[in-house]
C-alpha cells in the first residue's frame, strides 16, 4: 500500500509543472559539469563562470520582458533591434548632454516608445504580432544605420567605469527582475497573458482584453530592452551596427532552453528567461572553449533551437479532440 | 438469426493515465441487431472504452476480438475502414474547409482526377450520400463546416460515420450537441443500424432516451462494469443507483411556484445581428430564470451571445440595469454577468491550461490581498469550492483541463463562471454532457441563486430542463418569439414544441 503511495507522488511529480522548470536547471548544471571536463576544470574556473553571469545580463533581462510577449503565444522579433536602437540613442543623448540621468531615462523611454508602436500597429492593422515585429526589426536597424552612419558611438570611459564600479547593470537586472516576477506571478498580468496565449477567444470572452494585454506586455518588453541597452553600453562601452546582432535569437533561445514553450500559454514563468539565458551563454562559452569554430556555434545553436520548438509543438496529452 | 460470434468482444481492458485508473478490468460483448446503451457519472471511462475501440488511444491491457479475430486498431482511419464508426464527444470536424472535405477526410484519393482531388466529384459523392440521408436540404457540401452552427456541425459527423456503413457504430454523448429534428436524424439512423442487423454503442445521459431507445444498458462506475439491465429490467432510479452508487431522486427540477420581481435587469433594445435577429426585444427580471427554447438555428444562441457583447450587434443595444449599454465582454462582466458559452472548447477553457488557472480566470480583480496584488489563498480557495461543490473528478488541480471528460470540461467553465458571484447568468446549455447526479446540484444552485435575488437565463435544446426550471419561457422559431408561457401546472412539452417547428 505505502509502496504504491510513493510510486503514485513520484509519478505525480514528474507530471507536475515544477518538475517542467526544474528540468533546464538541470541541464544547466549538467551542460557546466560536461564543459568542466571538456575543458579541464577551465570552463567551472571562478573567472570564466563570472565572465558567463555577466554576458548573460544582457539576455537575461531582454529575455525576462519577453517571456511576457512570448506568454500570449506571439513572436517578438524586433526585441534585439529594439535594444540597440535605444542604446544607440542613449549614448548620443549622453554625449550631447553629459548626463547619465538623461542616457538612462533616454534608453527607458526609446525601449517603451518602440515596443509600443509595434504593438499598436498589430492590435490597429489587425496584423499579426510576428509580421510587424519582422519589419519594425529591419526598420529599426536600418533608422540606427543611419545615426551611425556605418561607424560607432562611444561613451567616455570614465562613466562606464563610474557606473560599472556602481553595479548599476546588477541594480538593472536584478530590479527587472524583481518587477517582473512581482507583475508575472501575483498580479492579473501573467495570468492574463497566458490566458491569451492558451486560447484568445476564450479569454476574450473572459473579460480579458487583448488590445489591453498586449499593449502592457509590448510595454514592459519595452522597458526589459530599455534596461538591457544600458547593461550593453555599461558592458561595452560603445554600440556599432554589428553590437547585440544575435540578441533577439538569444533571447528565443534562453526562453526555450529555460522551459517555456515558444507557443506561450499556461507553461510561461519569467525565470525562464533567466535559467535561459545562462545556458544560452554557457554554451557559447563552451563550445569556443573546448575549440568550436564560431559559424559552427551558430548551426548548433540553431539545431537546438529547432529542436525545442518541434518537441514543444507536440500536443499536450489530452483526449483525442481532432479540432484542437 | 442468432450469430454465434459477438461482432465485438471487449476483455479485460485496463486503461491509465498517468495516476488515473480511466478502466479497471473492462469485459463486455456486443452482438449484432442491438442498440447497447452505455451510462455512467462523468469520467467513468465511457469516452476512454469506446475511443479505444475506434482507434483514437490504445488501451494499457487487455484485448478486443472484432468478428472472431483480435482487434488492434491503429488510427481511426483503420478503424473506418473495419466499418467501425465513431462520433465523438468533442467538436470531429475542421472548421476551415468544406462539408463534403470533412466528409472524406483522409480519403482524399477516392476522388482524384489525374494527379489533383476533384473538388467536383467529391462534392457529388457528398450530395449522394446527403440525400441518402435525407438531410441533403440542411446544407450543402460545398458550404464552409465554421459557417454553420454546432448542430450541423454534428450532422456531419453522422454523414461521414454512415457513409461507411458501419456494422459498429459509437455515439458518443452526441444527444447534446443537437436539437429536436437534429436528434430525430440520429434515432433514425440508429434504428436502421438495428434492422440492417448492425450494432450501435449509444452513450447519452439522458436515461429517457437511453431507456427508449437501448435495448440494452451497461452500467460503468469509475472505470468498472457494474451491470447490464434488459430492457424489460429498466428502471431509472435503479439505474440511477448503479450509476452514482448510492440512493438518487428521480424528480430534480425545482417544485415551486415562487414568482419575481418586476424590475428590469437586463433587456434587448431591438437588437439586430449579422443573421437571424432582427429587432429583437427581451427583457430579464430580478429573480427570475427565463427559459429560451428552440431549434438550433432559431437564434437562441445568438441571443446569449448578444447579451453578453460577444456578437456583432448591427442596430440596437443591450442595456444593463443603471442605464448602461453593453459592448463587450469586459463591459457585461464588470456589470456582474457571466455567461456559459455552449462552444465549450472553443470559448470557455483554455484546454492546455489547468483546471485550477481555468477556473481561477474569472476571480482575478476579486481574490485580491493588497492593492493589486493576487492572494494565493483566496485563489485557493476559490478554485477548491467550485472542484468540491461540483464534484469535478480530477487527478488534482494542476493538472490540463484536456485530461478531464467530457461532463467535466463543462463542470469546469460552470464553475469558473459560478465562483464570480454574478448577479445575471446566461446560460447555453449549461449542463450538456453531466451526469445525473451533477445536474441534481446544478439546478439546485440555479435555484437558490434565484432565490437570493439573481437572474438567469437558461438556452437549451432540452424542454424538460426549461419547463422544470424556468419561470417564464420565451420558444423561439427563425429569431423570432413565438410564444410566450409562464410557470404552472399545464405547461408541458408538448405545448411548446409546436412554436418551434
Ligand atoms: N488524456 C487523459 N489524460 C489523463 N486523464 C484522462 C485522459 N483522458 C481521460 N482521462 C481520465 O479518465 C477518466 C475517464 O474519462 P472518460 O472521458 O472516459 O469519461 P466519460 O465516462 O466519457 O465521462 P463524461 O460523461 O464526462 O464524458 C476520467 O477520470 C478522466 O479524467
Ligand atoms: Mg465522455
Amino acid at each position: 500500500m505505502t509502496e504504491k503511495k510513493k510510486v503514485s507522488s513520484l509519478k505525480r511529480f514528474f507530471e507536475s509543472r515544477l518538475f517542467n522548470q526544474l528540468l533546464p536547471i538541470a541541464f544547466l548544471i549538467l551542460l557546466c559539469i560536461v564543459f568542466g571536463i571538456l575543458t579541464d576544470g577551465r570552463f567551472t574556473s571562478l573567472n570564466s563562470l563570472k565572465i558567463i553571469l555577466d554576458q548573460s545580463l544582457i539576455v537575461g533581462t531582454v529575455a525576462i520582458g519577453g517571456a511576457f510577449i512570448f506568454a500570449t503565444s506571439n513572436t517578438a522579433l524586433s526585441m534585439g533591434a529594439t535594444s540597440l536602437l535605444s542604446a544607440t540613442v542613449a549614448c548620443i543623448v549622453y554625449n550631447a548632454t553629459g548626463s547619465p540621468v538623461l542616457m538612462i531615462v533616454t534608453a527607458f523611454g526609446m525601449g517603451i516608445l518602440l515596443m509600443v508602436f509595434s504593438a499598436v500597429l498589430s492590435t490597429l492593422l489587425n496584423v499579426r504580432v510576428l509580421f510587424v515585429t519582422v519589419i519594425m526589426m529591419a526598420l529599426f536597424a536600418a533608422v540606427q544605420q543611419s545615426l551611425l552612419g556605418g561607424g560607432t558611438v562611444a561613451v567616455p570611459f570614465a562613466l562606464v567605469n563610474d557606473l560599472t564600479n556602481s553595479g548599476v547593470h546588477y541594480i538593472l537586472f536584478g530590479a527587472v527582475f524583481v518587477v517582473s516576477i512581482i507583475l508575472f506571478n501575483f498580479t492579473e498580468i501573467g495570468r492574463s497573458l497566458k490566458m491569451i496565449g492558451t486560447n484568445r477567444v476564450c479569454a476574450d470572452m473572459t473579460g480579458i482584453s487583448y488590445k489591453k494585454f498586449l499593449t502592457i506586455a509590448f510595454i514592459l518588453g519595452g522597458i526589459a530592452c530599455g534596461a538591457g541597452a544600458i547593461i550593453a553600453v555599461i558592458r561595452a562601452g560603445s554600440i556599432s551596427t554589428t553590437s547585440l546582432a544575435s540578441l533577439n535569437m538569444d533571447v528565443m533561445l534562453a526562453l526555450v532552453l529555460g522551459g517555456m514553450s515558444i507557443f506561450g500559454g499556461s507553461k510561461s514563468f519569467v525565470y525562464a528567461g533567466v535559467v535561459g539565458s545562462l545556458t544560452v551563454v554557457a554554451l557559447n562559452q563552451g563550445l569556443l572553449m573546448i575549440g568550436v569554430d564560431a559559424s559552427y556555434i551558430q548551426a548548433i545553436r540553431g539545431i537546438i533551437f529547432l529542436i525545442l520548438v518541434v518537441t514543444s509543438q507536440k500536443r499536450p496529452k489530452g483526449l483525442p479532440a481532432p479540432e484542437g | 438469426m442468432a450469430n454465434s460470434v459477438p461482432l465485438m468482444e471487449v476483455r479485460h481492458m485496463y486503461k491509465n493515465f498517468g495516476v488515473t485508473v480511466a478502466l479497471n478490468d473492462v469485459s463486455f460483448e456486443l452482438e449484432r441487431g442491438y442498440v447497447y446503451g452505455l451510462i455512467g457519472e462523468n469520467g467513468s471511462g465511457k469516452s476512454t472504452v469506446s475511443s479505444i475501440i475506434a482507434g483514437m488511444q490504445p488501451a494499457s491491457s487487455g484485448e478486443m476480438i472484432y468478428k472472431g479475430e483480435p482487434w488492434n486498431p491503429t488510427s481511426m482511419l483503420m478503424a473506418q475502414e473495419h466499418a467501425i464508426g465513431m462520433i465523438v464527444q468533442e467538436a470531429g470536424t475542421i472548421p476551415n474547409i468544406s462539408v463534403a472535405e470533412n466528409i472524406f477526410l483522409g480519403h482524399e484519393k477516392m476522388f482524384m482526377s489525374g494527379p489533383f482531388v476533384s473538388k467536383a466529384k467529391m462534392n457529388h459523392a457528398a450530395e449522394e450520400l446527403l440525400v441518402k440521408l435525407g438531410i441533403e436540404n440542411h446544407f450543402k457540401p460545398s458550404d464552409r463546416t465554421a459557417d454553420l452552427d454546432m448542430q450541423a456541425r454534428k450532422v456531419i459527423e453522422i454523414a461521414k460515420c454512415m457513409y461507411w456503413q458501419p456494422d459498429l457504430l459509437i455515439v458518443d454523448e452526441t444527444s447534446t450537441a443537437l436539437s429536436h429534428e437534429g436528434r430525430e436524424f440520429l434515432y433514425k439512423v440508429m434504428k436502421e443500424q438495428r434492422e440492417n442487423n448492425k450494432t450501435v454503442l449509444f452513450i447519452s445521459h439522458d436515461l429517457d432516451e437511453m431507456c427508449e431507445h437501448c435495448d440494452k444498458l451497461t452500467v460503468l462506475r469509475d472505470g468498472v462494469i457494474i451491470g447490464t439491465l434488459d430492457k424489460t429490467e429498466y428502471d431509472q432510479d435503479v439505474i440511477r443507483r448503479m450509476m452514482v452508487g448510492r440512493e438518487v431522486k428521480g424528480d430534480y427540477y425545482r417544485s415551486d411556484m415562487n414568482g419575481y420581481s418586476d424590475e428590469v435587469v437586463l433587456k434587448a433594445d431591438c437588437i439586430t445581428t449579422l443573421s437571424t435577429l432582427t429587432c429583437f426585444d427581451l427583457e430579464l427580471h430580478k429573480g427570475e430564470i427565463l427559459g429560451i427554447g428552440g431549434l438550433s438555428d432559431c437564434g437562441m444562441h445568438l441571443i446569449g451571445r448578444a447579451l453578453f457583447g460577444v456578437e456583432k450587434i448591427l442596430d440596437g443595444k443591450v442595456v444593463a440595469a443603471d442605464g448602461s449599454v453593453i459592448k463587450s465582454p469586459v463591459d457585461a462582466i464588470n456589470h456582474k454577468i457571466a455567461y456559459v458559452s455552449k462552444n465549450r472548447d472553443q470559448e470557455s477553457l483554455g484546454l492546455s491550461a489547468t483546471i485550477y488557472e481555468n477556473i481561477a480566470s474569472t476571480g482575478y480583480k476579486i481574490n485580491l490581498f493588497f492593492a493589486n496584488l493576487i492572494s494565493k489563498k483566496k485563489e485557493k480557495e476559490y478554485v477548491n469550492k467550485q472542484v468540491k461543490d461540483l464534484m469535478i473528478k480530477c487527478a488534482g488541480v494542476h493538472y490540463n483541463v484536456n485530461t478531464l471528460s467530457g461532463g467535466n470540461k463543462q463542470k469546469v467553465v460552470f464553475g469558473k463562471w459560478m465562483s464570480m458571484d454574478a448577479d445575471i447568468l446566461i446560460l447555453d446549455c449549461p449542463t450538456r454532457g453531466i451526469d445525473v447526479g451533477v445536474k441534481a446540484s446544478m439546478y439546485k444552485l440555479m435555484y437558490d441563486l434565484k432565490m437570493q435575488g439573481k437572474s438567469i437565463i437558461l438556452i437549451s435544446e432540452e424542454l424538460q430542463e426549461i419547463i422544470g426550471m424556468a419561470d417564464r419561457v420565451l420558444m423561439m422559431k427563425d429569431g423570432e418569439i413565438t410564444a410566450e408561457k409562464f410557470r404552472g401546472p399545464d405547461l408541458s412539452e408538448h405545448a411548446l414544441i409546436d412554436f418551434m417547428i
